[in-house]
């Protein structure tokens, strides 16, 4: 019996007339890693902000350790605090110091005393090389420094799985790699992670599993070799070969 | 300065600079110039008309007597003492009131829809009352009922007047605020476990009440002009002292010593949010006022 901690069965989700997950399904055992790639628009970022519950679905079932939590009547907070999501956007909370940001949910959601919440996300701040950076808003930092301040404040909830929304998208090339640098150091540490990721280099590296997705479907899976070396379709091998010749 | 002494050509040494420099200071000069002396002539030409009107002696007997000001002053100051009390009560409770009125009205929780509704009713009806009907209405036919253990003093009930119709338009203000903070928010709030209460509580609130700041302090300067309607209720603050003036002796420089003293709170307030505005505009990042 392998150890499962998510099983994503048959999972439907619509917007009006826009089909945008089709049947989709997936697992994930504990400290694995999945890369999801494929074109804009296929249904990746949703599929993660359904896992995450912060979209309902239409039909299907998502089993956290063989717990049905998109069932409807399932308490979604109570998810939502072990599955950390990593933003695209980082959409760290510009109001609140970047201490702040990362204690507040240990804070008002785990009930840890101040003091506990300030020396774990020390920890956090001086281990991933922002120790620096406690004191400051997120608009004074740049955008790999806001997005490691962003994965922190996930890490921050001991959460059993990490989703990472693109999370290198929106930075600027030279701040690629600082963010995937924290990435690969949790994967290396065992934390069990889904990543929607252009950089296929990376995938190819930290990820024990790869999932292509194309128009809401999961059109192929496997390990890395399987499915971006060696495609069988015909929909990956195109889509691989757009992505190589652009890099 | 010349080039023969700066051979690596720094920055603000060069001609070309020099001239752009001197240029703009000319322009600058001239805008100035311009600006005095169009003042002068509007305001001079003005003062002119008004000085040689054929009215003007009498006017300024009955608005401009410095020894009516002298004689109504030191009243009227005493009734304005009551204004400032009576609008920073209403301003403390109408933050409050228009806070939790925003706050249902924003809130999506099925539990609260009898609330919602009654917050929108509320909200829909008094901003579409004018203030001195509502005043009226309170203030005279509220006492006039006789129930037990209701405060019949003018002022509560000039207070309460103030505070529910003014939350009104306050509650849309922080309404605005809510909406304008970003749904990735709210997201990123939920996603780490937080209610949605505590994500309305800790993320959303903080930024709206900031981003509306200078548009309640602009509510606040009409609401501290509007205390002057609860003379109508009899109530002894400065307008009221200054009718009282007025009536006895006929001459009308005790209002002018009234508005002067509106004048010296409003106005700072009123320059006050121009800066916050403009500090706002300058830095449109998240950091904290």
């Amino acid at each position: 019996m392998i150890d499962r901690l998510l099983e994503v069965r048959g999972i439907w989700k619509e917007f009006g007339p826009l089909t945008v997950l089709a049947d989709v399904s997936l697992d994930l055992g504990t400290h694995e890693v999945m890369a999801i790639v494929g074109p804009s628009g296929s249904g990746k970022s949703t599929l993660l902000r359904c896992i995450n519950l912060l979209e309902p679905i239409d039909d299907g079932e998502i089993l956290l350790d063989g717990v049905d939590i998109a069932d409807p009547e399932f308490d979604a907070d109570s998810v939502r605090r072990r599955i950390g999501i990593v933003f695209q956007a980082f959409n760290l909370f510009p109001h609140l110091s970047v201490l702040d940001n990362i204690t507040l949910a240990p804070r008002k959601v785990l009930k840890m005393p101040e003091e506990e919440a300030r020396v774990a996300a020390d920890r956090l701040l001086a281990r991933f090389d922002l120790a620096d950076k406690r004191h400051e808003y997120p608009d004074r930092l740049s955008g790999g420094q806001q997005q490691r301040a962003a994965i922190i404040r996930a890490l921050a909830m001991s959460p059993d799985l990490i989703l990472l929304d693109e999370p290198t998208s929106a930075l600027d090339p030279e701040l690629v790699g600082e963010v995937l640098e924290v990435i690969e150091t949790l994967a290396q540490d065992g934390m069990t992670m889904i990543v929607v990721s252009h950089e296929l280099t990376f995938a190819r590296a930290v990820a024990d599993r790869v999932l292509f997705m194309d128009e809401g479907r999961v059109v192929e899976q496997g390990t890395p070799d399987q499915v971006l070396t060696a495609p069988t379709t015909e929909r990956a091998r195109r889509f691989l070969r757009l992505m190589t010749d652009s890099a | 300065m010349t080039e023969a002494e700066a051979p690596q050509r720094s920055p603000g040494t060069s001609p070309g600079r020099a001239r752009r420099l001197a240029f703009h200071k000319r322009q600058r000069r001239r805008s100035l110039t311009i600006g005095a002396i169009s003042t002068i002539v509007v305001f001079g030409t003005l003062a002119l008309v008004v000085l040689n009107s054929p009215g003007w002696p009498a006017v300024q007997e009955s608005f401009f007597s410095w020894e009516h000001f002298k004689a109504s002053f030191p009243d009227i100051l005493s009734g304005f003492r009551r204004n400032v009390r009576i609008f920073l009560i209403a301003e403390v409770l109408i933050l409050i009131v228009a806070l939790v009125v925003a706050v249902i009205r924003s809130s999506r929780s099925p539990v609260l829809t009898p609330l919602r509704l009654a917050a929108t009713a509320y909200v829909d009806l008094i901003r579409g009352i004018p203030t001195i009907i509502l005043l009226f209405l309170l203030g005279f036919g509220v006492p006039a009922l006789g129930l037990q253990g209701v405060p019949n003093s003018q002022e509560f009930w000039a207070i309460t007047t103030l505070v529910i119709s003014y939350s009104a338009y306050v509650a849309e203000v922080y309404r605005a605020g809510i909406e304008s903070v970003h749904e990735s928010q709210t997201a990123a709030a939920r996603s780490l476990g937080l209610s949605s209460a505590q994500s309305m509580r800790w993320v959303v609130l903080p930024q709206a009440v900031r981003r509306v700041i200078p548009p309640l302090l602009n509510d606040f300067v009409a609401l501290q002009k509007d205390s002057a309607l609860l003379a109508l209720l009899g109530v002894q603050e400065a307008f009221r002292r200054a009718q009282i003036y007025v009536f006895g002796t006929f001459n009308f420089t005790a209002y002018l010593a009234a508005a002067l003293l509106f004048l010296i709170l409003t106005v700072p307030l009123a320059r006050y949010t121009d800066y916050l505005i403009r500090r706002q505009r300058e830095r449109v990042g998240g950091s904290p006022l």
